[in-house]
């Protein structure tokens, strides 16, 4: 060591350095030089937006593999056992979650406390027993969920769907009809012609013009955002039978009363309160929570970041499907929503 | 001497004031997005009647990719009667103006072309006067080179069943990830932007940017701001400005996701750089005062961050004045009074300060599912310098400061070759 000049002392450790400072380089050069993960994120997902979007995979799938036939075939093309079930032909215990299939021939009722962890195609009616937890399923006429049934994924019905008290509804839940359910049932994400919460009569928003309302005065101090469309600094009440035209914001909360008319949009940075008989034609937005209560009507989206509570009153039209989207959405029987009941925590039908 | 020493400590204060400010800034967004409530309540609208809407893709000389934008639109799910493309041309020497006729022609009324010869040139100009044509209630922007998924045009109008939204912005994804080490660094950055950035402003109800594509704007928003500024640099952070200022919501929607073309070349991420610094220092210059003085009665936090926001691209100004006052405080001999402290301060911003981004940039990929991306990320340094040159550059031009009119069109090199295959992608999302 005596003999080693300052100079190479000092190459020395400036190599010594250099070598220490590119080890954090090294997986870096390898990624560089031998890319694992250079594709682009698979960003535009084919299932968002389309909650029937497994059951229509699903049934192209039966259909490729003539399950639709008169003859159902045992196995699936990559090998997979079907099970059929019938009067005749009763379920193993014990099902692959994964590659077995399970085919409902007709309208058996399946042993109550049943679990078909496979995915399950009824093709007749489907009138399910108590207690009994399916993958997923489609029916391809109507199906009955029985009292404590539970959806671990997805289910769809061609026809009308129905669902008992008790039932838990994971995922998502659709029909090309109406999907009608009993109180106390826990859902996520609902599409349909109309869900409907059974129990109570829907009472319908009395239809007279807007006309045979007085026009609602614009408060004194709400600033014009555009045309027939307003932004207020504080809370807003519609009265009895006035009619707002147009849409506004309000930075507190928003009560609409019994029987008052709004031809646009509402938004509010605290609750929304619509009383019964009250219509709203465009669409309601919140912070806090939003109360729709029996007998009112919103045409559009009802969109919260809190929690929306519906009674006996009707979102949407038969003819305009429309959205209904919270954390939390509260159900109440006579509830009738045209479109998507979309819940991003919890949604629940209530007695 | 005891005046230029004095002078130096309050200019290297207020430096290290404003960069500790972006640092808390970085890693309170970062950890926002790794801990707090995810915000997205637009997402779920499925079902709606939905608004008319006009789709604008402005374009000059973009016969390279413009095909491969209307062909992805033509294929969205958005209702056909409430729908109209509208392609522009603006003064185009290649051949984008005949692929624009063909299409008209092979779609009538889905897709109006709108050709333009005169006028101002540039995007601003380019929209203003194609919108003028539209009366539809909701425009959407996408640049020529912008791949929409099926579902996008309804993601992003939902928000506006909010009549608060005036804007809307989609996420940018990068397509061509794999060409060079340039675009997997532009991944990373767009992931952190985006990712991490955007998302926690909205969900902190700060202000997410209104970015100029894969977003759009309501109609009405856009006439009660006085529509598009035409000697904006950045039409897109100027009219976020203008739009919080006058009480609308800017909403980010981080599943809306498109994908775009990043630069492959050094030469032209500097030029997009230096645009984006020209036009945000612009914007800062004409709205600091306003935001400040706050006559739109905005939240505090609104404030705070817009003036942040709108700065981003001054920090290297601030940076410069510090490294010099720095270097008179050294020269002159001067000794810091709390000297420990101010180690212990330098040490810890050394650490932990300069890594912020970094740290913003991992976070983004963890929560985009990446796995090995992130072994990339050392290389960011190089992009940073590379950043900070230009932007220090862009912030020292006459642009930047002076009143002007831009008078060309500003664009980023275009570099497909072949057509991408739809659904192709694979990463993890």
């Amino acid at each position: 060591m005596e003999s080693l000049s300052p100079l190479v002392a000092f190459l020395f450790l400036l190599v010594v350095m250099l070598a220490w400072m590119s080890v954090p380089l090294v997986p870096s050069f390898i990624e560089l030089l031998r890319p694992r993960d250079a594709k682009p994120l698979d960003a535009v997902g084919t299932d968002a937006g389309n909650l029937s979007y497994f059951a229509e995979s699903f049934t192209a799938r039966c259909e490729r593999e003539g399950l639709f036939g008169s003859v159902v075939p045992p196995y699936l093309e990559d090998g997979s056992p079907v099970y059929a079930h019938s009067a005749r032909h009763r379920l193993p215990k014990q099902l692959n979650a994964f590659t077995d299939l399970v085919v409902l021939m007709d309208s058996t009722p399946l042993p109550a406390d049943a679990t078909l962890n496979a995915e399950c195609l009824a093709r007749l009616t489907l009138r399910g027993s108590r207690g009994v937890t399916y993958r997923a399923l489609l029916g391809q006429r109507d199906v009955l969920l029985g009292a404590d049934s539970t959806v671990m994924r997805w289910a769809h019905a061609r026809g009308q769907f129905k669902v008992r008290s008790g039932s838990r509804l994971y995922g998502r839940a659709t029909s090309d009809h109406d999907l009608i359910l009993d109180t106390g049932v826990l859902f996520e994400r609902l599409d349909a012609h109309a869900v409907r919460v059974s129990g109570a009569v829907t009472v319908e928003a009395p239809k007279y013009l807007t006309d045979a309302c007085d026009v609602f005065q614009i408060p004194e101090g709400a600033r014009e955002m555009g045309p027939l469309h307003w932004r207020l600094d504080r809370d807003l009440q519609i009265p009895a039978m006035a009619s707002l035209l147009g849409s506004m914001v309000s930075i507190g909360a928003i009560v609409i009363d019994e029987g008052a008319r709004v031809t646009g949009s509402l938004k509010a940075h605290g609750d929304v309160l619509v009383r019964s008989g009250a219509v709203v034609g465009g669409s309601i937005t919140a912070r806090g929570r939003i109360t729709i209560e029996s007998g009112a009507h919103v045409a559009g989206p009802v969109i919260t970041e809190d929690c929306v509570v519906i009674e006996a009153a009707v979102v949407g039209n038969s003819t305009t499907r429309t959205t209904v989207a919270s954390p939390l959405i509260q159900l109440y029987p006579g509830a009738t929503i045209f479109g998507a009941v979309m819940a991003s925590e919890k949604g629940q039908t209530l007695g | 001497m005891t005046t230029l020493i004095a002078l130096a400590n309050i200019g290297l204060s207020m430096t290290v004031t404003v960069l500790a400010i972006y640092t808390v800034r970085h890693y309170f967004f970062t950890l926002n997005r790794i801990f707090g409530r995810h915000r997205q309540p637009f997402v779920d609208i499925i079902q709606a009647e939905w608004p008319s809407l006009s789709v604008f893709v402005p374009a000059h000389n973009e016969s390279k990719v413009i095909r491969d934008s209307l062909d992805a639109l033509l294929t969205c799910d958005y209702p056909e009667g409430r729908l109209t493309i509208v392609p522009i041309d603006d003064r185009s020497v290649d051949d984008t103006r005949q692929i624009l006729q063909e299409y008209a022609e092979s779609y009538p009324g889905r897709i109006q072309p709108f050709l333009r010869d005169g006028g101002i040139p540039g995007k601003a100009a380019a929209l203003a006067e194609a919108m003028e044509r539209h009366p539809d209630e909701i425009f959407l922007i996408f640049d020529a080179d912008y791949i929409p998924g099926i579902r996008l045009l309804k993601q992003l109008v939902a928000p506006f069943f909010d009549p608060e939204v005036g804007a809307v912005m989609g996420r940018v994804v990068p397509l061509n990830v794999g060409t060079s080490l340039l675009t997997r660094l532009l991944d990373l950055e767009r992931a952190g932007g985006y990712q991490v950035d955007q998302q926690a402003r909205m969900n902190l109800r700060l202000v997410p940017q209104y970015g100029g594509t894969v977003g759009g704007v309501r109609r009405i928003a856009l006439e009660n701001v006085g529509g598009w500024n035409l000697d904006a640099l950045a039409e897109d952070t100027d009219l976020t400005v203008r739009l919080v200022l006058a009480g609308w919501e800017i909403v980010y929607q981080n599943r809306s996701e498109c994908y775009e073309e990043v630069p492959e070349s050094w030469e032209s991420r500097i030029r997009q750089i230096k645009r984006w610094a020209t036009g945000h220092n612009q914007a800062l210059r004409r709205y600091v005062t306003a935001l400040i003085l706050n006559r739109g009665r905005l939240p505090a936090w609104k404030v705070i961050d817009g003036v942040l926001l709108l700065g981003v691209f001054a920090v290297p100004l601030l940076l410069l004045l510090g490294w010099t006052c720095t270097m008179i405080l050294f020269y002159t001999g001067y000794r810091p009074a709390w000297g420990v402290i101010t180690v212990l301060a330098i040490s810890s911003f050394n650490t932990v300060g300069n890594f912020a981004a970094f740290f913003e940039v991992a976070a983004a990929n963890r929560l985009d599912g990446s796995r090995e991306r992130i072994r990339m990320l050392p290389f960011l340094f190089l992009s940073f310098l590379v950043s900070t040159f230009a932007v220090g550059r862009a912030a020292l031009s006459r642009a930047s400061w002076m009143k002007g009119r831009p008078v060309e069109w500003q664009k980023t090199e275009r570099h497909r070759s072949t057509r991408p295959v739809r659904g192709e992608p694979t990463g993890g999302a």
